[in-house]
């Protein structure tokens, strides 16, 4: 069977969302230590306040984890060595977005597959509404031929509508 | 005075129950008498309402310390405006906010269409009272702004240091009438349900109801953007905070109706659809309501906690159970008029928008609940933030995009191969080349250069439009403005929609811009250093700090070269508030220009005078509030009142064209 156009079009949007959730997030790299502590520091929460990004945070406590992570980084950790340290120091509520393992896997994935869920229950919608329809068609055909001519100007005068728009 | 507030409280408790009775009775008994009493009661609601709103104003004004809510929420210096901008800085008079301004919409909705929707109006009438009921017993019971202090203060507590601002003017009215206002779609939305009245009637007539409360609520959200971003002092303009998330929420499905509803207008599909959305989107409005309220989740709102969780929880409950129960019980009356056609359609490319757009809702609705799943679950308090919503709404707000561009240029019922060659061959040429260039000068991170591509194809194919309406007028001997005025009073819905969509595009852009291009330097300066950040050089002066009337400020001027060219000094303070002295204050230092802002924060001090100062460079921000303005201005096109009564529904030849053909 011949690919419909909505399939591929469907699965066209699809690819670039998946393919864009694979790729990295900002470029500025004339100071790669000080990009590596931006990349850390905004994977970071204030452990004390509201949960603010850590390059934001002007309290103290947030000021002695930027010492931190730049001595650490200036020593040769790569960030995720870095951000693990404070995962082991302050638990998983440090982070600013759930771990991607175990259960929180969940909350990654979840809305995904819910989109994938609405994407073919509508898409089960649609074709069975195309397939009543055409069963509809095809019934009026065989019972009326002397129809056709009327049919056929109708679709003309549509086609005509539609250009002139 | 204020006594006299606790009274009409009390006077309107009673005036709505016996409304919602009178109104239901009055509508089942078919008892003209009955139902007009009941419209008299919601008029004197809205009466008693005003006159509680105007006692509290007044008690501010006047700085009446023996009421408890005015002592907390101003104090003697406030300018006038803020000190009647209070009115609505806390729980209890937020709450106689809503309400009072639900009364008032009410009392315009029942002026509007008391005569032309006969059957529904009871219903509608008693809704909207059963909610402003709800509103009214927590005022009187739960919390009431009127309630005395045993003693009159001799000044009051004043504003958090936070609210005292501008913005505090107008982002809070805005968004909660944003909220408020979803209030009568839902009231149309249920009335048709109960009286079975499921024609076109209650689509039409809440038609500009429901733009209306779409666009309030979206300016209610873009103000609160642009009030962090100039105040809260992280450099950016939305945190993906569970406040901020939702206000997004309801504006979303929102947004899904508008579009949705017009299939149904112009094919008679999706009606259990739409009905559902007009649901989801009401219980969305309290739920935000709520949540400014509650501190269930922690939030930069957290000024606002309370103890009102329990009960708008259950009101919550009850709204959902009433209306889905009604929904669910219509069902079989619901069915389309018409079957899908094709895949390549308007209809489809509407469905798949709102299908993307409840996705985005689920995600973060999904992402702001889950430390509480977590936590009832495993016992961990995780924070869902700003990297997880980027990563995961971030994509499908760019098939929302792309969407955006294809929707308006399929055409109704199925498209053939050579409508799409011609509608979208200059756009995606346009948007090839823009990308391209972009690549050239520079700006080379794929999901940047993705998001540009599709926001110049829906550009083109917005200006597309607009050129092919306008040039036929054109080719009739118009000049070219009253061609292009004229095609916007033609059709201010469609016309209007698409200057909302650049508005939209305008946003988009300066959200890619500022997100994937931002510059950030966290530094300490002694006086004379001197740090760059992009194309700027900032050289610091001196700290300073002087007492002024109600704070205390300490502030650092640094002097600001712009590609080597001498810009004048910005000074960022930090303020520290009589009564809130540990909760010092940000006033960010702002320099904004169409290419990007430098946005610079003092954070901290060292003794030996040097300056802890947070310094960003934020792209094509100021493009949002362009956007925002865009926005505002297509919605009102599309809000304007046509000059001839109501147009002649064109879609009927259509329909009918579709049978013979189907025959």
């Amino acid at each position: 069977m011949r690919p419909r156009p909505g399939t591929v079009l469907l699965s066209a949007l699809l690819i670039v969302l998946v393919a864009s959730l694979a790729l990295p997030r900002t470029a500025h790299a004339d100071d790669p230590l000080a990009e590596k502590e931006l990349q850390v520091e905004r994977q970071l929460g204030c452990p004390i306040c509201t949960d603010l990004p850590l390059n934001v945070c002007d309290n103290e406590l947030c000021q002695e984890m930027r010492g931190v992570i730049h001595q650490k980084l200036s020593q040769g950790e790569t960030p995720d060595q870095v951000v693990a340290y404070f995962v082991s120091r302050y638990g998983d509520s440090v982070l600013l977005s759930p771990p991607q393992q175990g259960f929180s896997l969940a909350a990654w994935y979840l809305p995904f597959l819910a989109l994938v869920l609405g994407i073919a229950i509508v898409l089960t919608f649609l074709r069975r509404s195309l397939r009543r329809r055409k069963v509809v068609e095809r019934r009026f055909q065989d019972q009326e031929p002397t129809l056709d001519p009327y049919r056929q100007q109708v679709r003309r005068d549509l086609e005509k509508m539609e250009k002139s728009r | 005075m204020a006594d006299l507030g606790t009274v009409a409280l009390l006077l309107a408790v009673a005036a709505a129950l016996y409304g919602i009775l009178a109104s239901v009775l009055g509508a089942a008994r078919r008892d003209p008498t009955l139902v007009r009493s009941g419209r008299n009661a919601a008029l004197s609601v809205t009466a008693l309402l005003v006159i509680a709103a105007a006692v509290l104003i007044y008690s501010f004004v006047t700085h009446d310390y023996s009421v408890q809510y005015v002592a907390e929420h101003s104090s003697r210096e406030m300018s006038l405006p803020l000190t009647i901008a209070s009115f609505y800085s806390g729980q209890e008079g937020s709450l106689l906010y809503w309400a009072t301004t639900l009364a008032i919409y009410t009392g315009v909705v029942i002026w509007q269409n008391w005569r032309k929707n006969v059957a529904l109006m009871p219903y509608v009438t008693a809704i909207l009272l059963s909610i402003e009921t709800f509103f009214l017993l927590m005022l009187n019971f739960v919390s009431n702004p009127f309630v005395r202090l045993p003693f009159t203060a001799p000044d009051g507590l004043g504003l958090n240091p936070l609210l005292e601002d501008p913005g505090m003017l107008i982002h809070p009215p805005v968004l909660l009438g944003g909220y408020m206002s979803w209030s009568v779609p839902f009231a149309f939305a249920l009335a048709a349900l109960i009286t079975g009245q499921l024609g076109t009637e209650w689509i039409r007539t809440t038609r500009k109801y429901a733009l209306f409360s779409w666009a309030v609520l979206g300016m209610g959200n873009l103000l609160g953007m642009w009030w962090a971003y100039h105040v809260l002092g992280w450099g950016g303009y939305w945190g993906w905070d569970p406040v901020e998330n939702a206000a997004l929420m309801p504006w979303l499905v929102g947004t899904a109706y508008v579009h949705s509803v017009m299939i149904q207008e112009r094919r008679g599909m999706l009606k259990v659809w739409n009905l559902a959305l007009i649901i989801i989107t009401f219980n969305l409005s309290i739920f935000g309501t709520f949540i400014v309220r509650s501190g269930v989740l922690s939030s930069v709102h957290s000024f606002a906690e309370s103890s009102l969780g329990p009960y708008f929880f259950s009101f919550l409950a009850l709204s959902l159970v009433f209306s889905l129960g009604w929904l669910f019980y219509r069902m079989p009356e619901l069915k389309g008029e018409h079957e899908f056609e094709s895949a390549l359609s308007r209809e489809a490319s509407f469905l798949l928008n709102n299908l993307i757009l409840l996705g985005i809702v689920f995600a973060t609705f999904w992402g702001s609940i889950f430390p509480l799943v977590t936590e009832a679950l495993k016992g961990v308090k995780l924070t869902v933030g700003p990297p997880f919503f980027q990563r995961v709404d971030g994509p499908l707000f760019l098939v929302l995009i792309a969407l955006m561009g294809i929707g308006p240029l399929m055409p109704w019922r199925r498209a053939s191969t050579r409508t799409l060659q011609r509608n979208f061959g200059i756009p995606l040429a346009v948007a090839a080349v823009a990308t391209a260039a972009l690549l050239a000068i520079g700006v080379r991170l794929a999901p940047a250069d993705l998001a540009l591509f599709l926001c110049t194809f829906v550009l083109a194919t917005t200006a597309q439009e607009f050129v092919w309406g306008t040039s036929v007028r054109l080719r009739a001997g118009q000049n070219p403005l009253l061609a292009f005025v004229n095609l916007l009073r033609s059709n201010r819905r469609r016309y209007g929609g698409y200057v909302v969509h650049i508005g939209i595009i305008l946003i988009a852009i300066a959200i890619t811009g500022s997100q994937f291009y931002q510059l950030e330097k966290n530094t300490a300066l002694q006086p004379g250093q001197t740090v760059s950040i992009g194309r700027y050089d900032l050289t610091m002066g001196q700290l300073h700090e002087a007492a002024f009337p109600g704070y205390r400020q300490v502030w650092a001027d640094l002097s600001v070269r712009q590609s080597g060219q001498d810009v004048g000094t910005i000074d960022p303070a930090k303020q520290f508030h009589t009564n809130f002295e540990t909760e010092p204050d940000s006033k960010v230092a702002l320099l904004s220009t169409p290419l990007d802002d430098l946005y610079v924060v003092l954070a901290g001090w060292q003794p030996d005078g040097s300056a802890n100062l947070f310094v960003f460079v934020n792209p094509l921000v100021m493009w949002l509030w362009v956007g925002g303005i865009v926005l505002l201005i297509g919605a009102l096109i599309t809000l304007w009142p046509e000059a001839e009564p109501a147009r002649v529904p064109v879609a009927r030849p259509v329909r009918e064209g579709v049978r013979v053909e189907a025959i």
